[in-house]
C-alpha cells in the first residue's frame, strides 16, 4: 500500500531552471525512503512539492490513492503530511510549549488534551522534552524532536526531513537515525532527504538516487552491493573531458600555503581541523568531497572572510598588477553581489581601489567600469536590458554568469572556483571550465572547490579529497579514479557508531 | 518599447514621489475635517505661510538646517547606517558655536568666524563619534546609540544654558546675544538669508551630489547598504567606512546648528529646533523623501521647510493646531517607506515585461 505518491512532477523555476523533470517517486506505508543525490539535483524542491510548500508547474500528487492539490503546507498537514525543513522553523525565544501549540493554528485548542498526547508521544518514541525551556537553550537534537513533536501532534503520518543530520554530532546522529527507525515501525511512512551515503544505506529500506533533477533509480536496501555504486548513481557515468587539458606541467613555485589551518564555523564547530597544502602556479587544484567537510569554511578563510583559529595562510603577491586573490564563492546572492546595485558596479565589485577604475584613490571612472562590465556581459553572454539594470531584477542564472565572469576576467594570481559551474547552463558551464584551464596554462593558481566529481576530474592537476575537515589524500592527475576518490570521499563520514533501532516493547 | 528601462524606473519612482505627498495631504483633509474645520481653508493658509514669493525667503532659512541635515543623514542611510541623532549633533553644535563665540567675542571676526564653523562641525562630529565606534567595532546597534544620545545631549544643553552660560539678564534659559560682528554675514539685504543658506544650497549641495555618486566612497557606501556581506567580500574595510560615514553626517548637523546660531537665533536657546518638527526628525523625512539624492532633498528640504512655516501660518490665520503639519510629515515617512516596496513591485514587473529569460 503506497501512503504517497508523486506522477510525473516537473517544477521550472521562475528564471527557467528546470529543477525537477518528470520525476516518479512513491513512498509505501511505514518505510524509511531515502531521497539520495547531489547538491541542485532536485530532492528538497521533490519534496517541497510532496509537503506543500511549492506548486509543482506539472504533474500529480495522490495520497492513499487519492488525487490532491496542496495550496500550503497547511493544505498538505491536513491531509498527514509535515516536513522538517534543514533550518528548522521553530521561535528561538519562545517555550517549547508554546511552539508546539504554535503548530497547531487553526484546530481546536485543548491544553489538556495536548499535554497528554505529548507524554505519550514522548513516552513511546522514548525522549524526553522540557515543555517550559526556551528553545533557544535547546541543543539542535533538542529541537528537531520537538519539531517532529509538533508534526505529530497534527497527526502527520508522512515525516519528511531535509538533511536532517547536517547539523548533528557524532552521537546525535546515531540517536536521530534509530529514532527515524522507531518512528516507521510505529507505522509512520518517512523521506529522508540526504547526500550521505552511508546514512541511506544505514537507516532506510528503499533508497531513490536523484541527479539533476531527474529518478535515476529506486532500489530496494538488499540490491545495493556497495557503496560506491551509489556514488556512481549519484554522479553519472565518467564523460570524455570535454576541455582539452594539455598544459605543460605545472611549476613548483608555491603561490599560495596553507599550513596547519583551523578553522570554526559560526557556531563554533571546529570544521577545518588542521589542513596544510601549497597551491602551484599554473596549476588547479581540485578539493574534492562530499559538502559540509569543512570546504565552505576553509575557503573563507583563504579569501580572508573568517578568522582562523590556528594556522598560516600565506599568499605572496609577486606581480603588482595581477596580485590578486580572485574569488568565486558558492552563496552567490549572500556574498558575491550587491543585489541593489547595477551590472557595471558589480561586474567590478571587488575592484574599488583599483587604478584601472578608480582614480587618483577615490574618482570613479565610468567608462572604464562600463567598458570592463560589457566585458563580462559578453563573455558570459548574460541576459541584462542595460548595464545599469540593478542585479537583483536579473535571473539567479545570469547573476550567476556575472560573478564568474568578473572573476575570471579580473587579472589574478590565485583564483578559488567554488561551485563555479553550478546553476549555469551547459553552454556557459562549458565556457567557464575552458576560461579556467586556460587561466591555468597562464600560470594562475586555480583552488577549484566542486561537488561535481567531473568537474574535477576533467580540470584538475591535483585531486586533494577533504573528509570530516582534514585533507585525507592528494592525488596526482594520473593516478586518480572516480572510485578511489569516492572511497576517500566517505572515509571520515562519521558514522562511527553502529544505528541501533530502539523500539518500544508494547 | 518607446521608452528605456531606466527612464520607465524614473518614471515609477518620480509618480510614487509625487503620489506619496498627495496621499500625505489626503489624509490631512479628512483630519481637518474630523476636527471641524475647512481643509480648503487650512491648507490655503498652508501655501501662503509656505511657497508664496513673500514667504520664500523664511522658507528657505528653514530648510537650510533641514538641507545641511538631511545629506547628512544621506551619506549614512545609503549604507543603511541609521543615524536617528541628527538632532543631538545639531544642538552641540549650536552650543559649542555660542560657547566659542563668547570666548571669542574679541578675536578679530573674518578670523574668528571659520574657526567658530569648522568647530560647530566638529562638535556635531564628535558626538557622532560614540555610537559609530560602537556600532563599527561591536555591532551595537546605532538606532538605539544615536536617540540616546539625543536626550544627553538635549539635557547636557539644557543643564549649561540653565547654569554655566546663562544669560544672567534674561527671562530665559539662553546664552547671551552674541558678538554682532560675529553673526553670519547676510547675503540679501532686506531678508534674513545669511552665507549659510548660501553654503549649504551653492555648495553643499553639489559637493555632496558628485561625492556620493562619483567617488569610490560613495560607492562603497552603497555596496554596505546593499549587502553587509557582500561589503566584506568587495574587500572593503567596514568598520572605517561606518565611522566615517556617520562623522561626516555629525559634521553636517553640527555645522547646521552652528549656521543657526551664527545667522539666525544670535545666541543658543533651549529651542533651536521648533518644538513640533525639530529639525534633526525632520531630517530623516526629508532625506527619505528625496530618495538620498542631495539633488532632490535640496527639494524636498524645501518643501518641508515651507510645511513647517506654513503651519505656523495655517495656526494663526486658520486656528488649526501647527501640529497638524507633524502628522502631515508623519504621514509622508510612512507613505515613502510603502512606497519603497510598491516601486520594487512595480520594476519587477517592468522587467517581467521584457521576458529576459
Amino acid at each position: 500500500m503506497l501512503a504517497a505518491e508523486l506522477k510525473k512532477i516537473t517544477k521550472v523555476y521562475p528564471g527557467g531552471i528546470v529543477a525537477n523533470y518528470e520525476v516518479d517517486f512513491d513512498l509505501r506505508k511505514g518505510e524509511v525512503h531515502a531521497l539520495l543525490g547531489e547538491n541542485g539535483a532536485g530532492k528538497t524542491t521533490l519534496m517541497k512539492i510532496l509537503s506543500g510548500c511549492l506548486k509543482p508547474t506539472s504533474g500529480f500528487i495522490y495520497v492513499e490513492g487519492e488525487r490532491v492539490e496542496f495550496r500550503s503546507p497547511s493544505d498538505a498537514l491536513r491531509k498527514g503530511i509535515g516536513m522538517v525543513h534543514q533550518h528548522l522553523t521553530l521561535i528561538p525565544t519562545m517555550s517549547v510549549l508554546e511552539n508546539l501549540r504554535l503548530g497547531l493554528v487553526g484546530q481546536r485548542f485543548d491544553m489538556r488534551r495536548m499535554l497528554t498526547e505529548v507524554e505519550d508521544l514522548s513516552r513511546t518514541l522514548g525522549f524526553k522534552v522540557r515543555l517550559d525551556s526556551p528553545v533557544y537553550a535547546l541543543s539542535v537534537g533538542e529541537r528537531q524532536r520537538v519539531e517532529i513533536l509538533r508534526l505529530l501532534l497534527s497527526k502527520a503520518r508522512i515525516l519528511i526531513f531535509d538533511e536532517p543530520t547536517s547539523m548533528l554530532c557524532g552521537p546525535e546522529i546515531d540517536r536521530f537515525l534509530a529514532l527515524l527507525k522507531s518512528l516507521s515501525y510505529k507505522g509512520y511512512s518517512i523521506v529522508l532527504i540526504t547526500h550521505k551515503i552511508r546514512e541511506a544505506m544505514h537507516v532506510s529500506d528503499r533508497i531513490t538516487v536523484m541527479r539533476m533533477g531527474r529518478v535515476v533509480a529506486t532500489l530496494d536496501k538488499d540490491e545495493v552491493r556497495d557503496e560506491s555504486y551509489l556514488v556512481e548513481l549519484m554522479v553519472g557515468e565518467r564523460l570524455v573531458p570535454a576541455v582539452a587539458n594539455a598544459r605543460p606541467s605545472h611549476s613548483k613555485e608555491a603561490l599560495l600555503t596553507v599550513k596547519n589551518l583551523v578553522v570554526n564555523d559560526d557556531r563554533g564547530l571546529c570544521k577545518v581541523k588542521g589542513v596544510s597544502f601549497e597551491l602551484y602556479a599554473g596549476e588547479v587544484l581540485g578539493v574534492a568531497g562530499v559538502e559540509g567537510n569543512g570546504q565552505k569554511e576553509l575557503v573563507e578563510a583563504i579569501a580572508g572572510l573568517r578568522r582562523p583559529v590556528y594556522g598560516e595562510i600565506i599568499f605572496e603577491r609577486k606581480n603588482s598588477y595581477s596580485g590578486r586573490m580572485n574569488y568565486i564563492p558558492a552563496e552567490r546572492m549572500e556574498l558575491g553581489v550587491a543585489p541593489t546595485l547595477s551590472v557595471a558596479v558589480n561586474s567590478v565589485l571587488r575592484r574599488f581601489d583599483d587604478e584601472e577604475f578608480v582614480e587618483r584613490g577615490n574618482f570613479l571612472n565610468f567608462s572604464k567600469m562600463n567598458e570592463f562590465a560589457k566585458r563580462v556581459v559578453s563573455f558570459m553572454n548574460v541576459r541584462t536590458p542595460s548595464l545599469k539594470t540593478p542585479v537583483k531584477y536579473l535571473s539567479g542564472g545570469n547573476i550567476q554568469k556575472i560573478i564568474v565572469g568578473r572573476e575570471i576576467l579580473t587579472p589574478s594570481e590565485v583564483l578559488i572556483a567554488e561551485q563555479p559551474t553550478a546553476g549555469l547552463d551547459a553552454k556557459s558551464a562549458y565556457q567557464v571550465r575552458k576560461a579556467l584551464s586556460e587561466l591555468a596554462s597562464k600560470g594562475v593558481g586555480i583552488l577549484l572547490v566542486s561537488s561535481d566529481l567531473d568537474e574535477i576530474l576533467e580540470l584538475s592537476d591535483r585531486i586533494a579529497v577533504i573528509s570530516d575537515g582534514k585533507i585525507v589524500k592528494i592525488f596526482e592527475k594520473e593516478e586518480a579514479d572516480p572510485v578511489m576518490i569516492g572511497s576517500y570521499m566517505l572515509a571520515g563520514e562519521g558514522l562511527g557508531h553502529n544505528v541501533r533501532a530502539t523500539v518500544s516493547t508494547d | 518599447m518607446g521608452i528605456t528601462l531606466e527612464r520607465r524606473f524614473l518614471l515609477i519612482r518620480a509618480a510614487l514621489a509625487l503620489s506619496t505627498i498627495g496621499l500625505a495631504f489626503f489624509a490631512g483633509i479628512i483630519i481637518i475635517s474630523s476636527v471641524g474645520k475647512d481643509p480648503l481653508q487650512a491648507y490655503y493658509w498652508l501655501f501662503q505661510g509656505a511657497f508664496s514669493p513673500p514667504a520664500i525667503p523664511e522658507t528657505l532659512i528653514r530648510a537650510t538646517p533641514l538641507l545641511l541635515i538631511s545629506i547628512g543623514l544621506a551619506t549614512v542611510f545609503k549604507a543603511r547606517i541609521w543615524n536617528i541623532g541628527a538632532e543631538g549633533q545639531f544642538y552641540v553644535g549650536g552650543m559649542v558655536t555660542a560657547i566659542l563665540s563668547i570666548l571669542l567675542k574679541d578675536a578679530p571676526p573674518s578670523l574668528a568666524f571659520p574657526v567658530i564653523v569648522l568647530v560647530a562641525g566638529l562638535g556635531g562630529a564628535l558626538w557622532a563619534l560614540p555610537p559609530a565606534i560602537l556600532k563599527a567595532t561591536y555591532g551595537i546597534n546605532e538606532v538605539i546609540t544615536t536617540l540616546m544620545f539625543n536626550y544627553v545631549a538635549i539635557y547636557l544643553v539644557s543643564y549649561l544654558l540653565h547654569g554655566p552660560f546663562r544669560d544672567p539678564v534674561s527671562m530665559f534659559p539662553e546664552t547671551e546675544t552674541i558678538n554682532p560682528a560675529l553673526w553670519a554675514p547676510i547675503v540679501v539685504q532686506g531678508t534674513r538669508l545669511h552665507v549659510g543658506v548660501l553654503l549649504a544650497f551653492a555648495v553643499v549641495v553639489p559637493l555632496a551630489y558628485f561625492f556620493l555618486r562619483w567617488t569610490a566612497f560613495g560607492l562603497k557606501l552603497d555596496v554596505l547598504g546593499s549587502s553587509a556581506r557582500t561589503a566584506q567580500y568587495a574587500n572593503i574595510n567596514v568598520t572605517r567606512l561606518v565611522i566615517q560615514a556617520m562623522l561626516i553626517s555629525g559634521f553636517l548637523a553640527g555645522l547646521a546648528g552652528g549656521f543657526e546660531v551664527l545667522g539666525i537665533q544670535h545666541k543658543m536657546r533651549l529651542e533651536l529646533s521648533p518644538p513640533t518638527s525639530p529639525y534633526g526628525y525632520t531630517g530623516i523625512a526629508v532625506a527619505l523623501l528625496g530618495y538620498l539624492n542631495p539633488l532632490l532633498i535640496a527639494l524636498t528640504s524645501f518643501f518641508l521647510g515651507g510645511i513647517i512655516n506654513g503651519s505656523m501660518t495655517m495656526h494663526r490665520m486658520a486656528q488649526i493646531p501647527v501640529g497638524m503639519a507633524g502628522i502631515i510629515q508623519a504621514l509622508i515617512i510612512i507613505f515613502v517607506l510603502a512606497s519603497y516596496f510598491v516601486e520594487d513591485k512595480l520594476a519587477k514587473k517592468a522587467m517581467e515585461r521584457l521576458k529576459l529569460w
